[in-house]
């Protein structure tokens, strides 16, 4: 079977981009969408800008086109595996509230929306309960400059946290790590590493909900702004207590989105699995503890914080495998400084996840379709694998990782030829 | 008021440039009329709201056209609806039956999200190279090289699906 040459596909292309634009020309002929934008718009508050062109959804927040090729193939399953180390800091950190904060900042003093079976009351946290929570590149001791439940001089974004020191990650945070089994010879591996500095100052905060056997039924996202859903651009109002104003975003059936409102800024909170009321119940108890948020029904027990990540930027690397033959994408490795589990659609509705144990660090493993696991280490390095083998031994490959020194990363690899960009599985 | 005023004057230009255009890159990577408008006004509204600083850029749409990108693989990415969006292609109401242009915009959704947006900005907009590395933040090296490989994974499909050359 002969293919059609170069010259034949071009004239196919051009006659379908002539197609399109005719069609895209009579759709933009509506004249009513100016006025919808403009009077809607004029509503809104003045939108000084963010910074430009700044990546105006979570995609940008990743230095390059990654994932591109492979999660398209594969479903998009980023998961990954962080695992904590860049720091020395080593092991889960103990944050311990200050006494008589009570419930704090901002959702202290107030009544869950609704009374919702496994969360409790603001009250029930005993003012010494010390909250076990993975901590990116954290300083050895959390003492918060300012207790929770201080609501004056606006320290971005909130008052009564105390943010770690490293949040400009460097490319020479990232340990250079290799797992432990050999690398078969005929792959290619091709290795890279970027950074992004100077993004607003964020937090990313990730709990899961597990039952015994690891299966997870829930997960509950915090962070410092939301990406509003095609579906309800604006979303819409709701009362949350605790909160100057609230919004709620329509999006796809067993995803929960909010935006929680304070004079300080916004705390955008994302769930899944978890009932409408479930979710304003935990937003309308947050408070916070020490270098994050947390909430009493946080507490219960099932519930896995497994990552909490401050950060101005990130520095990853990636090293990948291609495949002989074909040069396919097989499996990547990421480990990085400044990005979060959330990160690279290592969560999403086609997602089986499983809480798994990696060398003392909780682990999210992800299956269907192809398989990843992400893990942030207590020292805040987040480590995540990729494999298009459903059935490959992530967690035996990310508790096998070990630190090598730059001579044997070298040696391992290749660096990243002319095309450039992500074609692992988290971009 | 007056820069208000010349603000608002100028967005109104750069909106009236740019939707159809933004529409055609969503109809590209979709296929689907109501997805390609949503996500087109959804950029825009972006833009609107960044207008003090993306009117400065020295290319404005191409702002606009990274922006839409990253919707578009947000929409399918983060909502899994990439399954959707392929079962949607049938609904596109003025969408020829699978003719050729049916089976170019299939095997152009079909590839990897950095090759389709390099396919649809070289060809939807005989885009140069450079000006697409501009828009998707890659070397120009990049781009080629992602052309090169659309262009084999297109042609291999379109025989494929033809049965043979045509």
């Amino acid at each position: 079977m002969s293919q059609m040459d170069d010259h034949d596909l071009d004239q196919l292309g051009r006659m379908a981009a002539a197609h399109t634009r005719a069609e895209a020309r009579a759709m933009a002929d509506s004249p009513s969408a100016l006025g919808e934008l403009l009077a809607r718009e004029s509503g809104a508050p003045s939108a000084e800008p963010a910074e430009l062109p700044v990546a105006p959804t979570r995609a940008v927040e990743r230095p390059r086109w990654k994932l591109a090729a492979v999660a398209a193939a594969v479903g998009v399953l980023a998961l990954g595996l962080g695992w904590a180390l860049v720091n020395g800091v080593g092991g889960t950190i103990d944050i311990v509230a200050p006494a008589g904060t009570g419930p704090g900042f901002p959702g202290g003093d107030t009544t869950p929306v609704t009374s919702t079976p496994g969360s409790t009351s603001p009250e029930n946290t005993s003012p010494d309960t010390v909250t076990s929570m993975p901590q990116s590149t954290a300083p050895a001791t959390s003492t918060p400059t300012s207790g929770p439940g201080t609501t004056a001089a606006p320290v971005p974004p909130f008052t009564g946290f105390e943010v770690p020191e490293v949040v400009r990650p460097q490319l020479t945070d990232v340990p250079l790590l290799l797992p432990a089994s050999p690398m078969p010879a005929e792959n290619t591996y091709l290795a890279e590493g970027a950074s992004q500095q100077d993004t607003p100052l964020s937090l990313s905060q990730l709990w899961v909900r597990a039952a015994a056997d690891g299966t997870i039924d829930a997960v509950l996202h915090l962070g410092t702004r939301i990406a509003p859903t095609i579906e309800q651009p604006n979303g819409e109002p709701i009362e949350i207590p605790g909160w100057d104003s609230a919004r709620t975003y329509a999006s796809v059936d067993g995803i929960v989105i909010l935006e929680l409102s304070a004079p300080e800024g916004v705390v955008g909170v994302w769930s899944q699995g978890l009932a409408a009321d479930e979710t304003a119940s935990i937003a309308a108890t947050l408070r916070a503890d020490g270098a994050g948020w947390t909430a009493p029904a946080l507490e219960e027990p099932g519930w896995v914080a497994v990552d909490a990540t401050w950060t101005r930027g990130h520095a990853i690397r990636g090293l990948t495998t291609l495949s002989p033959g074909e040069g396919d994408v097989d499996s990547s490795l990421d480990i990085s400084v400044g990005l979060s589990m959330f990160d690279g659609g290592m969560i999403g509705l086609d997602a089986e996840l499983q809480l798994v144990d990696v060398n003392g660090d909780p682990a999210l493993l992800r299956r269907g379709g192809a398989s990843a696991l992400a893990v942030k280490r207590s020292d805040g390095v987040l480590v995540r694998l990729g494999s298009r083998d459903p059935d490959a031994d992530l967690e035996r490959a990310a508790r096998s990782l070990a630190p090598v020194d730059q001579a044997t990363w070298d040696a391992s690899s290749q660096p990243w030829g002319p095309v450039e960009g992500c074609v692992g599985f988290f971009c | 008021m007056m820069a208000q005023r010349s603000g608002v004057d100028g967005f109104e230009r750069f909106y009236l440039a740019e939707h159809p255009k933004l529409i055609a890159i969503g109809l590209a990577w979709t296929g689907d009329r109501d997805t390609a408008r949503d996500l087109a006004q959804e950029a825009l509204t972006r833009a609107y709201r960044a207008w003090s600083t993306v009117e400065l850029l020295d290319l404005p749409g191409a702002w606009a056209r990274r922006v839409m990108i990253n919707l578009l693989i947000d929409h399918q990415r983060d909502r899994g609806r990439q399954l959707q969006l392929v079962t949607r292609l049938d609904r596109v109401p003025d969408a020829p039956p699978h003719d050729a242009i049916g089976h170019w915009w299939d095997a152009v959704r079909a590839l990897p999200d950095r090759e389709r947006a390099a396919v649809i900005l070289h060809y939807l907009e005989d885009l140069s190279i450079n000006t697409v590395a501009e828009i998707l933040e890659v070397k120009p090296g990049t781009v080629k090289s992602s052309l090169s490989h659309a262009r084999d994974k297109l042609r291999a499909a379109l025989t494929d699906a033809d049965g043979g050359a045509r």
